[in-house]
């Protein structure tokens, strides 16, 4: 494996103990209530977002986390991958960074008169890509082929990305000059988009007492291994889907394909992504099979980012979001019932 | 018995499988009985169509040994195909048992003189159906169709509910046993008869419910099943019969008399016009238009057909097709009557236009008809005119020469009895046993006197007299409509009816009283058009112009020296001739000469006279306030208070037998593989019950968001969502959670699927209940008795099983 295990902390003996491999599903529980509770204490008042973000880790995604700046975006980043035991890199984007800068370059040793590869940051579990709008859009796509293909191409050779591999992109909506905005088929590799949003004010003032003397990224420590994340990933994988529920699921992605207000609806990917979800968004909330619910309660936030919307409805003041929440409001939920 | 055995016996419900042949199955036949049942219930609407119970013998002696055959085969597991043969070849027995037993071999095996047999029992039955109104004679022949027609429809339904398994496609059966009845009875199927049937069809669903449900493994399917939806079917038929005939007006007057009565034989006269001129005479718009132009200055009557056979114990016209002749341009005289009758020559032009029948209109008595089209006989017997192939024929123009024979009271009153060979025994014969109150009412009104002629006319005044009242809706209401012995009797009782009784009862009692008559059938004089035409020599005939509404039946009487002399004993109708005109009392001249208006007075309110209210008729005002008029004009009212409150009962039983049957499906959450437990039942009745309350479960509300939104909606106490919140987590584990054998039920299961926790799920009807008093005490009043009364679940129903 050609990854680095550049943060590693080691990881205590007493919590090993109690993952025990007799009990997963016990233990699942317990690992993504410690992964959650450690988030919280670092983001303050918006458990719905790193809920999100464990969601989109189990389910093998990619995160994008779009919002104006200072909202906690790299912060939430930060803090889901130091609560796991895994390594974690983090790529400042900027307009001059080359491909080879997050991938890794070939490098010729003088000493064995042979190039060997030096791998880039991309070769980590977690990959946090700051401000990735404002590198070339040459270099996001090299960090897009990563995330898409869990692979590093350089020099004619494949090099394998570990696992679990996730890259946490953020993104400025605002600040737009000198920015290469993701193009559509960029943002459609990225499983899920959330929006952090201001805290309230009862969590800004608590958030003012916590970080005024030492940051509380710092108190945070790795609550699972690569190890127990890999298990909770195949018991994810291993979550049942009605047949009504993938009807579900395909009756949500051809609504958007047909919406009046739509430019461009959900694709095949955005389904399989969304229905991974739902199935982590289960798991997390310790079932074995995926509802509706869970696929209707993920829809916003693995759809909307894909969607486009027409002129009409974009002057209007409408967003993807008001659409989404428009198409489940009529998509009628599929049952088991009726299919028999 | 050792002591270690603490455990009670096994019930003897269980007993240890695999005997060598398995054990005897007693839901096939218990199905086969109330298949027997059922046919038996339907056949109950047989009652009005014979005499009552008639059918019960040869019926039950057809259908018991048919299905009994049938069962029997099947209990020796033959297939369907040979159970229906063994079916048939039962009900060709005993149809040859019963009805043939003369020309088979050893009463069962059909003979080679069976088939001319049959065709002869068919004829008569064609006969029967054909010349009667019911209820007809339960003769030999009609028994016959009915036994074949039950016996067919009982291996019918017998084979959907049990070969085939299909019992609710049975009903098309039963309802195929109604149909007859429902259109030749005046009154319809009858509540009676329908509820029979409907109880015999749910019996037959739903023991063959019960048998599916045995036949099934354990019994672990949960299904509202054939039961509840023939209920449901069955309340729906019941409502629209009820409320049908509430909301249509003229359901059961006016432009459509007969409600759901069909007149499946048509406008056409046929071959007993007596049977559709109530019918004729019940439909307010004037049909079948006919005009003629008569040099006649007195009222002419068209006569058709008269009707003299009475050997069936009704009126009947005699089938002498031999004895008719065929030059009607040049007719002879009538039998009886002599060679010079003195009186009037009369010429008639008539037209038909869209008239069409096989007897020729033509007043009495006709001399010659010329200007016909197709072939024409005429009967010597009665003067009438018939088509010699006996079909319709519209659009005729023709030209009569008639004689219209001069009578005079004194000249009848010099009449003797007339001879036994005076005419033709056939205006004679009456049955043996005539009822008893056509005798003895016969006996009171003309015994005293001597003279036939006096006795005619007392019968006639009689039956004009203030105790009769003319109604054409009565008979109907009555079930006595129809030309019947039994209807004279009935008619004498009840005292109302319409010409065709009339006429008929004066012709029975004049035989009774030893003046052969016969009933002729035709029209009263019209109305004059105002034109006038021209006849043969110039001579100018004035024009009328009469349709169904003119329809008419009157009785004519034979007297020794005079001939055939024409009554009219029908009140209010007509125009009686001037030597039957009353002299006795005051009262019956007043009547007398109110009804004898000329033609040109009395016709021009003749659509009027379909409605003996509306008639200035001193016998309809003589009548006390008829119970009938009053009646009927309260019944309306009842009637819709009754269908009202029989349609809001209906809906409450329903809706809570709907939640009986889900409670008795088997408390499997999660049932087997595929299988839909308990936990979607609860969570169908409580979806059910929250629209019932104005919550219903929308198509995009995924459980839990419904969910949230009741609980929100109806302010859930916490215990109440934690009721609903178990119901819907149950519910969620059922519908969408992994079933398969090697997870039978909560937290078993492998692989890494089963490694996440699963929530204890069992749906417990403790928690729709919770939910349903939750609903109900924060709902409104009007919710609630709409809940009640029309809930929405009685058309929006959770679809729980899609069978």
């Amino acid at each position: 494996m050609d990854v680095q295990h550049n943060t590693a902390e080691p990881l205590q003996d007493q919590r090993r103990a109690a993952a025990d491999p007799e009990v997963p599903g016990a233990d699942f529980h317990r690992i993504s209530t410690r992964i959650l509770d450690a988030v919280n204490t670092v983001i303050d008042g918006k458990p719905e977002a790193g809920r999100l973000a464990l969601t989109v880790l189990l389910a093998q995604g990619h995160l994008l986390l779009e919002d104006v700046p200072g909202v906690g975006k790299t912060m939430l980043a930060k803090t889901l991958a130091r609560t796991i035991d895994c390594t974690v890199n983090r790529i400042q984007f900027t307009p001059d960074l080359l491909p080879s800068d997050v991938t890794g370059v070939s490098i010729f040793n003088q000493d064995s008169r042979r190039f060997e590869f030096r791998p880039g940051p991309v070769f980590a579990n977690i990959v946090i890509g700051d401000e990735i709008n404002r590198a070339s859009a040459k270099t996001q796509s090299s960090l897009l082929e990563c995330m898409e293909e869990h692979q590093v191409t350089v020099d004619g050779r494949t090099h394998a990305l570990g696992e679990p591999f996730m890259v946490v992109a953020t993104q400025n909506p605002i600040e737009m000059e000198g920015t290469y905005p993701l193009p559509e088929a960029q943002r459609d590799r990225f499983m899920a988009r959330i929006s952090m949003g201001y805290p309230d004010a009862r969590a800004e003032a608590a958030m003012l007492e916590t970080h005024q003397s030492v940051s509380p990224l710092e108190a945070v420590r790795p609550v699972a291994s690569a190890g127990d994340i890999a298990a909770m990933l195949r018991q994810v994988r291993g979550v049942y889907v009605a047949p009504a529920v993938k009807e579900y699921t395909v009756a949500i992605g051809r609504a958007t394909r047909e919406h009046p207000r739509l430019r461009l609806g959900a694709s095949p990917r955005s389904l399989l992504h969304l229905l991974r979800a739902a199935k982590a968004g289960a798991a997390l909330e310790g079932r074995d099979f995926v509802l509706p619910d869970d696929v209707a309660n993920i829809s916003d936030a693995v759809l909307a980012h894909r969607l486009l919307l027409d002129r009409k409805a974009a002057s209007a003041g409408e967003t993807a979001s008001s659409i989404v929440q428009d198409i489940l409001d009529r998509v009628p939920v599929a049952r088991e019932g009726q299919r028999r | 018995m050792t002591s270690t055995l603490s455990r009670p016996a096994p019930p003897p419900a269980a007993p240890p499988a695999a005997p060598v042949r398995a054990p005897v199955e007693p839901w096939p036949w218990a199905v086969t009985g109330a298949v027997l049942f059922a046919v038996l219930a339907a056949a109950t609407s047989l009652n009005g169509v014979g005499g009552p119970w008639t059918w019960l013998g040869p019926g039950l002696g057809t259908v018991f040994p048919v299905l009994l055959a049938m069962a029997a085969a099947r209990s020796l597991r033959a297939g369907g195909v040979a159970t229906a043969s063994v079916g048939v070849l039962a009900l060709v027995g005993m149809l040859t048992a019963q009805f043939l037993g003369s020309s088979s071999f050893l009463g069962v095996v059909p003979g080679p003189g069976t088939v001319p047999e049959i065709q002869r029992l068919l004829a008569e039955a064609e006969e029967t159906v054909v010349s009667s109104v019911v209820p007809v004679l339960p003769g030999d022949g009609i028994m016959l169709v009915i036994c074949a027609a039950l016996g067919l429809i009982a291996i019918v339904v017998d084979l959907f509910a049990t070969t085939l398994a299909m019992p609710a496609a049975g009903g098309a059966g039963l309802l195929g046993i109604l149909v007859a009845p429902a259109i030749v009875k005046p009154d319809g199927v009858g509540l009676s008869a329908f509820v029979a049937t409907a109880l015999g069809y749910l019996l037959v669903l739903a023991l063959a419910q019960w048998r599916e449900n045995r036949r099934a493994s354990g019994g672990a399917r949960a299904s509202s099943g054939f039961a509840g939806r023939g209920v449901i079917i069955g309340a729906a038929a019941l409502s629209a019969t009820l409320i049908l005939p509430l909301m249509i007006p003229g359901f059961t007057s006016g432009a459509f008399p007969q409600g759901s009565r069909l007149n499946v034989w048509g406008n056409a006269t046929g071959l007993n016009p007596a049977v559709t001129l109530g019918n004729d005479l019940r439909n307010p718009t004037g049909f079948g238009r006919i005009t003629y132009s008569t040099s006649s200055d007195s009222p002419l009557y068209l006569r058709a057909v008269t009707l003299e056979d009475f050997s069936g114990r009704r009126w009947e016209p005699d089938q002498r097709l031999g004895d008719r002749e065929p030059d009607v341009a040049e007719m002879g005289t009538e039998q009886g009557v002599g060679g010079d009758v003195p009186g009037t020559e009369v010429f008639t032009r008539v037209s038909t236009q869209s008239y069409a029948s096989p007897w020729l209109l033509s007043p009495y008595a006709p001399e010659g008809v010329t200007g016909l089209s197709g072939s024409w006989e005429w009967d010597p017997l009665n003067l009438s005119v018939l088509a010699t192939d006996g079909g319709p024929t519209p659009r005729q123009d023709y030209l009569v020469r008639s004689r219209e024979p001069e009578r005079t009271r004194e000249g009848l009153g010099r009449t003797s009895p007339a001879g036994p060979d005076a005419v033709s025994a056939v205006f004679l014969s009456r049955p043996e046993d005539p009822p008893e109150i056509i005798r003895t009412t016969a006996e009171d009104v003309a015994g005293r006197y001597r003279n036939p002629y006096d006795k005619a006319l007392a019968i006639q005044n009689h039956l004009r007299g203030p105790d009769f009242v003319y109604s054409e809706q009565a008979p109907v209401d009555g079930g006595y409509d129809g030309t019947g012995l039994d209807v004279m009797a009935e008619f004498l009782e009840v005292r109302s009816g319409y010409c065709v009784h009339y006429a008929g009862t004066m012709a029975v009692m004049a035989r009774a009283a030893g003046i052969p008559s016969r009933v002729a059938v035709g029209y009263t004089p019209g109305s004059p058009t105002g034109n006038t035409r021209e006849g043969p020599g110039g001579l100018e005939l004035t024009e009328f112009v009469v349709d169904s509404r003119n329809a008419h039946a009157w009785p004519e009487l034979y007297f020794e020296g005079v001939g055939w002399v024409r009554f009219e004993p029908t009140p209010s109708r007509g125009v009686v001739p001037e030597y039957a005109q009353q002299t006795f009392t005051p009262s019956a001249q007043q009547r007398d000469d109110l009804d004898s208006l000329d033609p040109g007075n009395a016709i021009p309110g003749a659509p009027g006279e379909q409605t003996p209210a509306a008639e200035p008729s001193p016998s309809a005002e003589a009548t006390p306030p008829s119970g009938e008029q009053s009646g009927s004009r309260a019944l309306p009212g009842v009637l819709t208070a009754a269908g009202l409150v029989l349609v809001a009962l209906i809906p409450p039983p329903l809706r809570s037998a709907r939640p009986g049957s889900r409670r008795r499906a088997p408390e499997t959450a999660g049932g087997g593989p595929g299988g839909r437990g308990s936990a979607t039942t609860a969570w169908a009745e409580t979806t059910e019950i929250a629209g019932d309350s104005g919550a219903p479960l929308q198509a995009p509300d995924p459980p839990r968001t419904f969910e949230h939104r009741l609980a929100r909606q109806a302010g859930l106490a916490e215990a109440q969502a934690g009721s609903m919140a178990r119901l819907r987590a149950a519910y969620e584990y059922e519908e969408y959670a992994e079933h398969t054998p090697a997870m039978q039920g909560p937290g078993g299961g492998s692989g890494s699927t089963a490694a996440l926790a699963r929530p204890a799920l069992r749906a417990r009807w403790d928690d729709v209940d919770a939910v349903r008093s939750a609903l109900r005490s924060s709902s409104s009043w009007p919710v609630r008795f709409r809940a009640r009364f029309l809930p929405r679940s009685l058309v929006n129903r959770f679809p729980t099983d899609s069978r």
